[in-house]
């Protein structure tokens, strides 16, 4: 067994990515090794179980199936720019320095290099984490300028890239031209077998409630749950890492960005009638028409901040909400089963 | 496991609960339209409001039960008791008004009869 290692930085996205990328880089597409991914606090710990690949998987930067393009949207294509483009700076960095990424990332003290300028270094785009958008801190006198880029060593760059375009899931009905915001989800992976994650992710409908951002958040974490329940000898999630970008005319600008924990969901999953409260959310209370309007779009917050904070005052609001979705009957909003919503209550915080 | 999960299987609250989803139902499903109670319930804070707003509804409540009786010769329509009453007042005195609301609001989310189903 290899162990690799991703040592954690304060860009919590850019962290798992990494930690997915690599993963995958040695992996490739044909899953030549098994790899686990264990978060033990402060870095990821990559297990290779098997026989390391020579080269990287060609496939890897292929666009079918991939997010690449998504990745690269803040770059700004123009027609006298020298450098290449960075997807073809990644492959050639991934096929020349094969070897090398691989041994940096064995070595426990590899903590990736962050600056202004940095030798080799590339530029850590808002995609790959939205902290990065703010740009490097520095004094700016006599003439206002937007600021520079962060750059970050090409290793963790490329891992990093991989993983945001192979393992970021970006909501399908939010790539609408009338979107008005963009969102990036990827969930942490406590303890994951890659070759299992990367099942359910394909199995995963990426159609989310995009009402707004805290909702498709919360619909993505309950058809994880949905989906994991009884995986957990492989697949252990703990939380949900998420980056929200506003659009404008120009490019993309940073909208935000958490974790969210899945203690709730998890619990929640644990039962039936759990399971059928969770289906009924993501069924009947979470639609992904992103259209909606009235009641049903008041009741998918109400029940997106429930589940945000599971507190009395939220319970309320989408009880009294439901209530008055049920009055009307063309709402179709139908009553609950009673285990189901006694399962719901069982977590509801009283201050 | 949260307080509000153990006043939800409190029989009272149940009864309440379950006379509230009777109220706010459509005439036409023998219920009484009452809107009003369910308002007051939401936005009641203090002990003595709590009391004012039971006895408003149960008011209500009477009248609908009884329309029903009227409609229904023979049949006698689901009432609280006076135990059931005294229970909530009871326990909203010890939990707290709020809770003891959104307790009795779960059951009004609840399945009262068979066949309501989608």
């Amino acid at each position: 067994m290899t162990n690799f290692v991703i040592n954690k930085t304060s860009f919590e996205m850019f962290d798992v990515f990494r930690a997915y990328g690599l993963a995958f880089l040695i992996s490739g597409f044909e899953n030549r090794v098994e790899v686990v991914i264990h978060d033990m606090g402060n870095l990821f710990l990559i297990k290779v179980e098997g026989e390391i690949p020579k080269k990287a998987d060609p496939k890897l930067f292929e666009e079918i199936g991939s997010s690449w393009p998504l990745v690269f949207q803040t770059f700004k294509k123009r027609k006298d720019l020298k450098v290449k483009h960075p997807i073809e700076e990644a492959e050639y960095i991934v096929t020349s320095e094969y070897d090398k990424i691989l041994d940096v990332h064995r070595k426990y003290e590899f903590v990736p290099v962050f600056g202004k300028k940095i030798g080799g270094g590339k530029t850590f785009y808002q995609t790959m984490d939205v902290s990065a958008a703010k740009g490097y801190r520095e004094e700016k006198r006599d003439t206002y300028h937007d600021g520079s880029q962060i750059e970050v060593d090409k290793y963790s760059w490329v891992v990093a890239l991989i993983g945001a375009a192979w393992f970021g899931v970006w909501p399908q009905n939010l790539m609408r031209r009338d979107a008005n915001f963009l969102m990036c989800i990827v969930p942490n992976p406590k303890k994951v077998l890659l070759m299992s994650h990367r099942d359910v992710q394909n199995a995963l409908d990426k159609r989310l409630c995009v009402v707004s951002a805290n909702t498709s958040l919360i619909h993505y974490s309950v058809k994880l749950a949905k989906i994991t329940w009884n995986k957990s000898d492989e697949i252990d999630y703990d939380s949900v890492v998420f980056n929200v970008m506003q659009k404008t005319g120009q490019q993309p600008k940073p909208g935000g960005g958490g974790k969210y924990t899945l203690d709730l969901l998890n619990g929640v999953a644990r039962t039936q009638e759990g399971l059928e409260v969770l289906e009924k959310i993501d069924k009947f209370l979470l639609p992904t028409d992103p259209r909606i309007k009235g009641i049903r779009q008041d009741i998918a917050l109400a029940v997106t901040d429930f589940l945000m904070r599971p507190s009395l005052d939220n319970l309320r609001r989408f009880e009294s909400l439901y209530i008055r979705g049920m009055i009307n009957k063309k709402n179709r909003f139908f009553p609950w089963d009673k285990p189901q919503l006694e399962e719901m209550l069982k977590y509801v915080e009283i201050a | 496991m949260s307080k509000l999960h153990e006043l939800y299987a409190n029989s009272a609250i149940e009864h309440f609960g379950l006379a509230l989803r009777i109220a706010i139902g459509k005439r036409d499903h023998g219920g009484c339209e009452d809107y009003a109670s369910l308002v007051e319930l939401d936005y009641v804070e203090k002990e003595e409001q709590f009391v004012i707003v039971l006895k408003k509804f149960l008011r209500r409540f009477d009248a609908c039960a009884r329309r029903w009786e009227r409609e229904h010769p023979g049949r006698s329509s689901f009432k609280p008791s006076e135990k059931d009453l005294d229970e909530v007042v009871k326990l909203a005195q010890e939990y707290g008004v709020r809770v003891v609301c959104a307790a009795i609001m779960s059951h009004a989310l609840v399945y009262s009869e068979k066949g309501e189903k989608e």
